[in-house]
C-alpha cells in the first residue's frame, strides 16, 4: 500500500531528536508538502534508532548520538534543500526558472521605469511668449492686420452657400448655371462689408498673433475644427499652439475668390484683378513667419489667387494699363514677402515639448520623462532598449537633435530642385527626422512642405512672366520671340528662372497665343507636355511632364 | 579501520547504488547494511545519507515510494533503477579498474594488503 505521510508521527521520539527534526525542517524553507516527506523520513530514521532504547534514558542517549552524528541542522537543511530541488520535475524548473526570470525582467523594467516616472519638468522659457514676441517684433498695435482679419471673418455671412461655391464643380461663372451663379452674386453681395474689412486688412503692412498653448482633447474622428482649450496641465502628453482662427480664414478666402469672379463676370475686371491682389496680400501676411499651419494656410490662399489672375487673363478682356498695374504691384508684393516659409516657430514648439518633457538638472541638462518617450525614441524597439540600457538621448542631446533639424529643414527649404544638392539635402533631413518617433511622424508632411514651397515660388515667377508676355503682345501686337526679348524691351527687370530647370521657363509662340511651362518635378523638359495623374489626365503640379501655367485649362 | 570522509565521498552513490541493487531499502536500513555488509569498514555520514539518496533521486538513478509497513510504520523505500543499474555496472568497471592501476602502482602491496 502506497501512501503519503499528512503528518510527523514524532511521539515516542525523545525531545531533542523531536527539537532537531523540527530545526532541520524549519530551516529548509522549502515547499511545504517537500519539508513534511523530509520531516517523515528523519522521523522514521529516529524512531528505527531509538527503538532498542529500554530506559528513557538509553532512548535520549542514542538520539543524542545520531543527532551528533547527522551533524550540522543547518548544513544537513541545506543540502536536503538543494537536492530535492533538482528532484523537481522538468517542467516545474522550466516554469520556476521562467518565473523568476520574469521576475527579475518586471523588476529591473521596475526600476529601470522609475527614471521615467519620477521628475517634474520645470518650465523656464516660455517658448511660446517668446514666438509671439518674435513675429510681433515689438511693432505698434495699429501695424497689425490680425485684428482686421477677425473682424472680417465675424462679418462673414452665408457661410453655407460659401461652401456650396466651393463644391460647384464649374469655377468660371459663365460655366455655371443660374442657381449657381445666383450663389455667387448672394456671397457677393452679403459678404461687402467683410470683404472691405478684408481689404482694410491688408493695408496693414504686419500680422502677428498672441499666441497660447493649450492641450487638445483627442479629437473625434473626422474632426478637424479646433476645440476648447482645456486648462494647462503640467503634465500633459502632448500640447499645440492654438489657431482657432484658421478655418474663418480660410472660410474668407472661399467667399472672396468667389467675389472675385463673380466681379469679372460682371464687367469689372479691373476690380477682379485688384481683389486677387488683395488676397494674395492677405495669404502673404500668414507666410514667412509664425506657426507652420498658419504659414500653410496661407501658401494655400496665395494659390487661389495665383490661379484666379490667370483665369481672369484668359476670360477677359484686360487692358495693358491693368497688366502692368498688376504686374508692378505683384513685384512689389514677392519682393516684400520674398520668404514663405519661416521654421523658427516651428522649431519653439519642438523645444517647448522638449522642456515639458524632460527633467531641469539646472546646467541646461536632464532626463526624459515618460510623456517625452515618444520624442526620445525612434521606435518602439528602441524605446525598449534605451528604457533597459538608459539609453535615451538626455535633454542636451535632444536640443542639439532639434536645433540641427531645423537647420538642416531651412537649408532643404532654401535649396533649388534645380540643384544637385536638392534631393541629397531633402533625404538627409528625412533620416535625421527619424532620429525621433514624434518627429519622424511629422517629417512626411515637412518634407511635403519643401516641394509646396517651391512650386508656389514656381508659381510666382510663371506669373510675373506670364503677366511680361502679355504686356509685351498688348503693346507690340505680337507675343516675343524669346523670353529674352521680356527684359531687352524693358517688360521685365529680369528674367525669372525656373527653379526646376535653373534656367528661364520654357516658353514659345503658338498661332494665336504661347505656351509658358515649368519642367517641373521630374526636371526634365518635356517640350510643354502637361503631366497626368494616375487615370492618365492633365494634371498640374504632376511628377511626370512639364507643369503648364499658360494656356490656363490644361488640366 | 575508518575512511577518510573525503575518500569515501567519491565512492559514496557506488556503494548506496551497490546496497540497492539488492533490494529496496529506506534510510535507516541502508546506513545500518552499509555497515555490515562492509565489515563495519564504511560508514556513512547521516548528515549526508539523505541528501544523496535525494541527489540520486533527481538523477534517476533511485526511486523513493511511500509504503505502510504491517505495524503501520510510514517509510520511504528507496530502490534501483534500471538507469541505477546501468550507471552502477559502469562505476564498478571503472572501480576495478582503479583497484587494478592502485595494485600496480604499490607493486600488489594493495592486494596483499586486502
Amino acid at each position: 500500500m502506497q501512501e503519503k505521510p499528512n503528518e510527523s508521527s514524532e511521539s515516542g521520539l525523545p525531545a531533542c531528536a523531536v527539537e532537531f527534526i523540527r530545526r532541520v525542517t524549519r530551516k529548509m524553507r522549502y515547499r511545504r508538502k517537500v519539508r513534511r516527506e523530509v520531516q517523515a523520513e528523519l522521523t522514521s530514521h529516529f524512531e528505527d534508532a531509538v527503538r532498542d532504547g529500554v530506559t528513557a534514558e538509553d532512548k535520549q542517549r542514542r538520539a543524542q548520538e545520531l543527532i551528533e552524528e547527522f551533524g550540522d541542522a543547518k548544513l544537513l537543511a541545506v543540502l536536503c534543500r538543494r537536492a530535492k530541488k533538482r528532484c523537481r520535475p522538468l517542467w516545474r524548473k522550466v516554469v520556476v526558472r521562467g518565473a523568476q526570470a520574469a521576475g527579475i525582467v518586471v523588476l529591473y523594467v521596475a526600476l529601470c521605469s522609475v527614471r521615467l516616472l519620477v521628475g517634474t519638468p520645470s518650465l523656464k522659457v516660455d517658448y511660446i511668449a517668446w514666438l509671439s514676441d518674435r513675429t510681433r517684433a515689438g511693432r505698434e498695435e495699429a501695424l497689425n492686420a490680425k485684428p482686421y482679419l477677425d473682424k472680417a471673418v465675424e462679418l462673414l455671412r452665408d457661410q453655407e452657400r460659401i461652401v456650396e461655391v466651393v463644391r460647384m464643380p464649374a469655377s468660371w461663372p459663365g460655366d455655371m448655371n443660374e442657381p449657381q451663379r445666383q450663389i455667387l452674386a448672394d456671397v457677393t453681395e452679403r459678404n461687402a462689408e467683410a470683404f472691405m474689412m478684408l481689404r482694410d486688412a491688408v493695408r496693414k503692412p504686419y500680422y502677428w498673433v498672441q499666441y497660447e498653448t493649450v492641450v487638445h482633447e483627442p479629437l473625434p474622428v473626422g474632426v478637424n475644427e479646433p476645440v476648447e482649450p482645456a486648462e494647462l496641465d503640467p503634465a500633459w502628453a502632448f500640447n499645440r499652439v492654438t489657431l482657432p482662427t484658421m478655418p474663418g480664414y480660410k472660410r474668407l478666402a472661399q467667399a472672396f475668390c468667389a467675389s472675385i469672379l463673380w466681379r469679372a463676370y460682371q464687367g469689372d475686371v479691373s476690380g477682379a484683378l485688384d481683389d486677387s491682389l488683395v488676397l494674395m496680400d492677405f495669404a502673404m501676411h500668414l507666410e514667412g513667419r509664425g506657426t507652420e499651419v498658419e504659414q500653410l494656410v496661407g501658401i494655400a490662399i496665395e494659390a487661389v489667387g495665383r490661379y484666379l489672375v490667370p483665369t481672369l487673363l484668359d476670360r477677359c478682356e484686360v487692358p495693358g494699363a491693368d497688366l502692368a498695374r498688376i504686374q508692378g504691384r505683384l513685384q512689389h508684393l514677392y519682393a516684400r514677402h520674398e520668404s514663405m516659409i519661416d521654421v523658427t516657430g516651428d522649431r519653439a514648439v519642438w523645444l517647448a515639448l522638449v522642456q515639458r518633457m524632460f527633467t531641469d538638472d539646472g546646467a541646461g541638462n536632464g532626463r526624459v520623462l515618460k510623456e517625452g518617450l515618444p520624442l526620445a525614441a525612434r521606435d518602439w524597439k528602441d524605446g525598449v532598449a534605451s528604457l533597459l540600457l538608459f539609453g535615451y538621448p538626455d535633454r542636451r542631446e535632444m536640443t542639439v537633435l532639434i536645433d540641427t533639424l531645423w537647420q538642416e529643414y531651412q537649408v532643404a527649404l532654401e535649396t533649388e530642385p534645380s540643384r544637385p544638392q536638392y534631393e541629397e539635402r531633402r533625404t538627409r533631413w528625412m533620416a535625421l527626422a527619424q532620429e525621433s518617433f514624434l518627429i519622424g511622424k511629422a517629417a512626411p508632411t515637412l518634407n511635403r512642405m519643401v516641394s509646396l514651397v517651391w512650386r508656389a515660388q514656381t508659381g510666382r515667377r510663371a506669373l510675373l512672366t506670364m503677366l511680361a508676355v502679355m504686356r509685351y503682345a498688348e503693346e507690340k501686337g505680337v507675343h516675343p520671340p524669346t523670353l529674352d526679348a521680356l527684359v531687352a524691351e524693358g517688360y521685365a527687370n529680369e528674367l525669372p528662372i525656373d527653379p526646376y530647370s535653373g534656367r528661364a521657363f520654357g516658353y514659345r509662340r503658338t498661332g494665336d497665343g504661347f505656351l509658358l511651362y515649368s519642367v517641373g518635378q521630374n526636371l526634365k523638359d518635356d517640350g510643354g507636355q502637361q503631366g497626368v495623374n494616375q487615370a492618365g489626365r492633365p494634371r498640374m503640379w504632376a511628377d511626370n511632364g512639364d507643369w503648364v501655367f499658360w494656356p490656363v485649362g490644361q488640366e | 579501520m575508518k575512511f577518510e570522509s573525503q575518500l569515501l565521498k567519491g565512492i559514496a552513490p557506488v556503494v548506496v547504488l551497490e546496497i540497492l541493487s539488492r533490494g529496496p531499502m529506506y534510510g535507516y536500513e541502508l546506513s545500518q547494511a552499509i555497515e555490515q555488509r562492509s565489515g563495519e569498514i564504511l560508514t556513512l555520514g547521516k548528515g549526508t545519507l539523505y541528501p544523496l539518496l535525494y541527489n540520486l533521486e533527481a538523477k534517476k538513478l533511485v526511486k523513493g515510494k511511500w509504503e505502510t509497513t504491517e505495524s503501520g510504520r510510514h517509510r520511504r523505500y528507496y530502490s534501483i533503477t534500471g538507469k541505477g543499474q546501468e550507471g552502477l555496472a559502469r562505476q564498478k568497471a571503472q572501480l576495478q579498474g582503479l583497484a587494478k592501476g592502485l595494485d600496480l602502482l604499490f607493486g600488489g602491496a594493495l592486494k596483499a594488503a586486502l
